[in-house]
C-alpha cells in the first residue's frame, strides 16, 4: 500500500498549464490509479483542474501540486468524461467548493456505471483509496466558456465519440487543446462510444487548427497534427477491417482475433484493447 | 403484484424477505438487490426455479471469487445442477457436445459461446450456464424439427471468472454436459452507456441473416434483436434505486410454420442478443420471429426465405 498522497511532478507544458502524465498501465494498487493525464490551468483570478485524477490519492496529490503552484481558489473541476481514471479524485477537490463541470450526458453516465466502477476500483485500491464520483453541477450541452480571469476556456460537449460524455477544453489564451480521451498517443486507444463518431469528432477537432495538445493518454503534450494522425490511422483500419469481416460473414469471435493487427506495433497494451475494440465496433457495424 | 400468490403471500414474503436480509448481512447489496428485484418482477410461474436459481447463486458467489478453486467449481455445478435437473443424471458428453469459448473474455458483456451438436441422438434442448453469474441460466432453447443438428451461437455476460456449461437433452430423456473455463479482465461486464431513450427507440429492432456456409446445414442463419436485456443492476442515483430488468424472456423462431427453436432467456445474454444456427426450410421458406420481454412488450417480424445451399 502506498503512504500518504505527495505532491506529484508536474510538467508546465504551456504557460500556466501544468500537466500531470499518466503512467502507461492499467490501474493497480500500486499506482492508484494515477494512469491518465491530469492538471490544471492558471488563470489572474482562479484555477480550473482538467480533470481530478483517478482516485481519491491521485486527486489529492493533485491537489497538492496545485497548491505548490499557487494559492488562487479552484474554481472549476472539469470532468472530461466517466472514465474512473479521469474522474475518481473529484471528491478531493470538494472542500474546495468548485463548480463540478461536465457533458450532459455525464449525470446518466454516472448513474448507468457508477456503482460498477466503484466496486470495481476498491477491489483493486481498497475502500478508503477508490475515492467518489461527484456528479457535476455545470452541464454542456453544447458549448460554453469559462472565465480565470483573462483565460478563457472553451469546453465543448461532444456527440458519442470515445464515450458518450466526451468533453473537450480549449485555452484561448494559448490555443492548446486539452482532448481527454478524444486524443490517445502510444497508448492504444478504447472504443466505449461509437467508432464513426469518434472519427468524425477528430475532424471537427481539426478543424479547430490547434498545434499542441494535451492526450487522455501519452506525453503530456503533443503535436496535433502527428498525434490526430495516428489515431485516425487506428481507427480507420478498424473500421475497413471490421466491416470488411462483417460482409465476408466471418463471426465476431475470429473477427476480435485478426482485425486491426498490422497496429499491433504502435501501441502499448495493444493486445489488451485491440480485442475488445473490434467487438466494440462489430455490435455496432453488424446493424448497418 | 403479488395476486398470485395472495393466498399464501405472508408466508411467501416473509421466507424471500429473511433470505434477502441474509443476503445483506453475509454476502453484498447488489446481490441481496438482485434478488429483491426478481422477486416483484418474475412471473409468478417462472418464479420458484428461479428464486432457486438466485438463492444458489447468491449463497455460492463469495467462495468462487477470483481464481475460484477447482473444488469451489465443482460444489457450485453441483449446486447448480441439482436445482436445475434435480436427482437426474447429468453425463459427461466427451466429444459429442463441444464448447468453443475465448479462454479470456475480451469484453465481459460480449462472450461469443458455439456450442457445437455432435451426438447420435436427436437433441431436443440446449441449457447455457453461466455459473458464477448472479442468474446463471442464460437461456434454454427447445428445437424444433427444422432445426439442424449442428451448432447454435449465442452472447452471453460474464461477471467473473466462471465454467460454462452446456447441457444437452436427447429425445430419449439423457442429459449431456460439456463445460469450459473462462477468466474475465477487469472484472464483470459493465453496463451499457447507451441513453435509454435511444434504447427503447430501437427496442424489438431485428435482422435476419444468412451466415457462412457449414457443411451439411442448408440454410446457416443470424437472428439479430436490439434490446438492452437490462439486468436489473445499474444502479439509479437519482432515484435511489435500481434500474429495472428487462431482458428477452422468450423467443420462437418458425419456418413455414415449422419450429425450428424456442428460447427461454435471461439476464445473462448479452445486449442486443444475436443468435446463430441452421436449419432447413419449410414450406416456403419465410422466417417468423416472436419474441417477448420480460416486461410483457411483444415484438414479431415475418422474413422473406433465405437462399439455400
Ligand atoms: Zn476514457
Amino acid at each position: 500500500m502506498a503512504g500518504a498522497p505527495t505532491a506529484v511532478r508536474l510538467a508546465e507544458v504551456a504557460p500556466g498549464i501544468h500537466i500531470r502524465q499518466g503512467v502507461t498501465e492499467d490501474a493497480t494498487a500500486a499506482n492508484s490509479d494515477a494512469i491518465a493525464n491530469i492538471g490544471f490551468i492558471v488563470g489572474r483570478d482562479a484555477v480550473a483542474v482538467v480533470d481530478p485524477g483517478g482516485s481519491f490519492d491521485d486527486g489529492q496529490s493533485l491537489l497538492l501540486a496545485i497548491r505548490q503552484v499557487t494559492e488562487l481558489p479552484i474554481r472549476y473541476v472539469v470532468q472530461s468524461h466517466v472514465h474512473p481514471d479521469h474522474v475518481f479524485g473529484a471528491a478531493a477537490f470538494q472542500a474546495e467548493g468548485p463548480v463540478f463541470v461536465g457533458h450532459a450526458n455525464l449525470p446518466q453516465a454516472f448513474e448507468a456505471r457508477g456503482s460498477y466502477y466503484q466496486q470495481g476500483l476498491e477491489k483493486i485500491l481498497g475502500v478508503g483509496r477508490a475515492g467518489r464520483l461527484v456528479t457535476p453541477s455545470l452541464l454542456v450541452r453544447d458549448q460554453i466558456e469559462i472565465d480565470l480571469g483573462e483565460r478563457r476556456l472553451t469546453l465543448t460537449a461532444h456527440p458519442t465519440a470515445h464515450t458518450n460524455c466526451d468533453l473537450s477544453v480549449v485555452d484561448r489564451w494559448t490555443n492548446v487543446l486539452l482532448a481527454g480521451d478524444l486524443l490517445f498517443v502510444d497508448r492504444a486507444p478504447s472504443i466505449d462510444g461509437d467508432l464513426r463518431g469518434w472519427l468524425s469528432q477528430l475532424t471537427a477537432l481539426d478543424a479547430l487548427k490547434v498545434r499542441a495538445a494535451v492526450p487522455g493518454h501519452g506525453p503530456a503534450l503533443v503535436k496535433w497534427q502527428d498525434a490526430v494522425g495516428n489515431l485516425q490511422r487506428y481507427l480507420t483500419v478498424l473500421l475497413n477491417e471490421t466491416r470488411a469481416a462483417i460482409d465476408r460473414g466471418m463471426p465476431i469471435e475470429e473477427a476480435a482475433t485478426t482485425v486491426g493487427l498490422s497496429e499491433r506495433g504502435n501501441w502499448a497494451l495493444f493486445d489488451d484493447y485491440n480485442g475488445r475494440n473490434v467487438i466494440e465496433a462489430y455490435r455496432r457495424l453488424e446493424w448497418e | 403484484m403479488f395476486g398470485s400468490l395472495s393466498e399464501h403471500w405472508p408466508v411467501v414474503w416473509s421466507m424471500l424477505g429473511g433470505v434477502a436480509e441474509g443476503m445483506l448481512r453475509h454476502y453484498d447489496a447488489k446481490c441481496a438487490a438482485r434478488f429483491i428485484i426478481m422477486i416483484v418482477e418474475h412471473p409468478v410461474k417462472a418464479c420458484i426455479k428461479t428464486l432457486l436459481l438466485a438463492i444458489v447463486a447468491c449463497g455460492a458467489t463469495l467462495p468462487a471469487r477470483a481464481d475460484a478453486k477447482d473444488d469451489d467449481a465443482r460444489d457450485r455445478w453441483e449446486l447448480l445442477r441439482s436445482t436445475m435437473f434435480g436427482g437426474r443424471t447429468v453425463h459427461d458428453a466427451g466429444d459429442q457436445l463441444h464448447l468453443v469459448i475465448p479462454e479470456r473474455a475480451l469484453d465481459a458483456a460480449l462472450v461469443p459461446v458455439t456450442v457445437e451438436l455432435n451426438l447420435p441422438t436427436r437433441v431436443t434442448a440446449i441449457s447455457l450456464v453461466v455459473d458464477n453469474n448472479p442468474s446463471p441460466l442464460a437461456g434454454t432453447f427447445r428445437f424444433g424439427p427444422a432445426f439442424t443438428q449442428k451448432f447454435l451461437k449465442v452472447r452471453v455476460r460474464v461477471n467473473d471468472y466462471t465454467l460454462i456449461h452446456a447441457v444437452a437433452e436427447t429425445e430419449d430423456g439423457v442429459l449431456y454436459t460439456t463445460s469450459r473455463y473462462i477468466k474475465v479482465s477487469g472484472g464483470c461486464s459493465a453496463p451499457g452507456l447507451g441513453n435509454p431513450a435511444e434504447v427503447l427507440a430501437r427496442i424489438g429492432r431485428m435482422q435476419f441473416r444468412r451466415t457462412r456456409a457449414v457443411e451439411g446445414v442448408k440454410v446457416p442463419a443470424e437472428l439479430m434483436i436490439s434490446h438492452p436485456n437490462y439486468n436489473g443492476m445499474q444502479m439509479d442515483r437519482a432515484k435511489s434505486n435500481f434500474t429495472p430488468a428487462r431482458y428477452l424472456q422468450n423467443v420462437t423462431v418458425t419456418t413455414g410454420g415449422v419450429s425450428i427453436f424456442d428460447l427461454e432467456g435471461d439476464i445473462s445474454m448479452s445486449e442486443d442478443p444475436v443468435i446463430g444456427f441452421g436449419y432447413t426450410p419449410a414450406d416456403d421458406g419465410a422466417i417468423d420471429i416472436l419474441a417477448r420481454d420480460s416486461m410483457g412488450s411483444v415484438f414479431s417480424r415475418h422474413f422473406e426465405a433465405l437462399p439455400q445451399s
